[in-house]
């Protein structure tokens, strides 16, 4: 499924600026962070591409963080873009 | 490395590091003034440029983590530590033994007396290569050079053997014949006659040494030529009465049968002449059955007494002896006398020659 959106994307020449893939409200994987703006164990707040991208839940904390992804382990309850 | 840091502004904080392709793990911002983080041992100098307006609580390098990080490998470091162990106590043992370089020592020899030191396959082998070398060259005076090395779990060894003189020994030239020395013609050896001397048959001509600059014999095979008169005496003899056997026609047969070679049976006939003579045969009875028959046949002899005539059979005799000289003689370059007297005492004629030659008397 995930071969057939990216192929679509391509095909309409849309691009994407950030990918997130939620692992059960357990794990967050982000893709596409250009900075960290905020973080606390129950918001995170992330400055993607054009957007930023809020994670809410509880006890969160971040597993990995490199120059592009990061992994957010927790109980995560929102995720969201302003 | 794990950072445990209190302070005002993490987030920029992160920001910097995050700009500076650090790479963060577990980060907990448990108050808005604490945050705890991990980062890869490469990072830690450069992490540690940017907190200096953080205090920080403790940070836990790898040191301080060894422990931690021991109890969680605990399985591998001790496969490890046994694996080494285990390496350290088989490599003692010794599984083969080499050994090279041996040409006249027995390889079972010497794999017996390093056995008889306690050096043995299979089994732990605590002595250095120095004490083998020396158990070797102590057991063996052949051993010029021995060198042993360890190469793994064997022991390869290298022996030189010492070279072995040994002094030949040579025959030295002697007389043939009988004979005057007129020439000596030596290329090795040393005389031990000179011209003008007379020589028996059996006396040494030439010595199997020669003397070298410092006066030492050195060993030789003497080759050489002794030339000279070479005397030649041929003596024959002829008895006026002379005894001769004779068959007087009478036999006896005699069988004795034998099986493989083993005495089966004798045959009635026995012999009963006083003087005889036997003649002898071996014939299998039948090409199938291993049963073979002697046969001997006994002839009955007569002595009788034969009167020569000394005038009638001279030159006989004198022919005879002549012939025997001449086949004496060795080749010779020339002849210088020949003569043959005979003479008669009692009932017995002789008649000796003499022939005198120029040749060779070592043959």
């Amino acid at each position: 499924m995930l071969d057939e959106i990216n192929k679509f994307m391509q095909d309409t020449e849309i691009s994407i600026n950030y990918r997130t893939v939620n692992l059960g409200g357990k794990f967050l994987y982000i893709e596409g962070i250009k900075s960290v703006v905020s973080f606390g164990i129950d918001e995170m707040q992330f400055q993607m591409k054009k957007t930023l991208l809020i994670v809410e839940g509880h006890d969160l904390r971040i597993k990995y963080l490199d120059k592009n992804t990061c992994v957010i382990e927790g109980s995560i309850k929102n995720v969201g873009i302003r | 490395m794990k950072f445990d840091l209190t302070g005002y502004d993490i987030e920029n904080l992160l920001k910097k590091l995050y700009l500076k392709k650090i790479t963060l793990y577990n980060v907990v911002r448990s108050e808005h003034n604490h945050v705890i983080f991990e980062v890869g041992d490469k990072d830690e100098k450069k992490v540690k440029r940017y907190i200096k307006n953080f205090k920080v609580i403790s940070t836990l390098g790898l040191i301080k983590r060894l422990p931690i990080l021991t109890l969680a490998n605990l399985g591998i470091i001790l496969g490890v530590f046994f694996g080494i162990l285990f390496a350290l106590f088989a490599s003692n043992y010794t599984w083969q033994i080499e050994i090279y370089g041996t040409k006249d020592l027995s390889k079972t020899d010497i794999t017996n007396v390093l056995n008889d030191n306690g050096i043995r396959v299979g089994k732990i082998n605590l002595q250095s290569s120095e004490d083998i070398e020396n158990i070797l060259l102590n057991n063996y005076e052949m051993i010029a050079q021995v060198s042993v090395i360890r190469q793994g779990t064997s022991i390869i060894i290298n022996i030189s053997e010492k070279l072995v003189y040994e002094e030949q020994t040579f025959q030295p030239i002697v007389a043939k014949f009988n004979g005057i020395v007129t020439d000596i013609n030596i290329i090795t050896g040393t005389t031990n006659v000179k011209v003008g001397d007379y020589v028996n048959v059996g006396d040494i001509l030439v010595l199997p040494f020669n003397i070298n600059s410092n006066g030492e014999k050195v060993s030789v095979e003497p080759i050489a030529e002794i030339c000279g008169q070479i005397f030649v005496i041929s003596k024959c003899e002829l008895n006026k009465n002379e005894y001769v056997l004779q068959r007087t026609g009478n036999s006896i047969t005699v069988y004795k049968y034998k099986i493989f070679g083993f005495k089966l049976f004798d045959g009635k006939a026995k012999n009963s002449f006083a003087l005889f003579e036997t003649e002898m045969y071996n014939e299998y009875i039948s090409d199938l059955l291993p049963i073979s028959r002697e046969k001997i046949v006994y002839y009955e002899l007569k002595s009788s007494v034969v009167e020569h005539d000394f005038e009638i059979e001279k030159d006989d005799l004198i022919r005879k002896s002549v012939e025997n000289a001449y086949s004496m003689l060795p080749q010779y370059t020339e002849k210088l006398d020949e003569n043959t007297e005979t003479s008669i005492v009692g009932d017995k004629m002789f008649a000796c020659t003499t022939i005198t030659v120029l040749g060779v008397i070592n043959g």
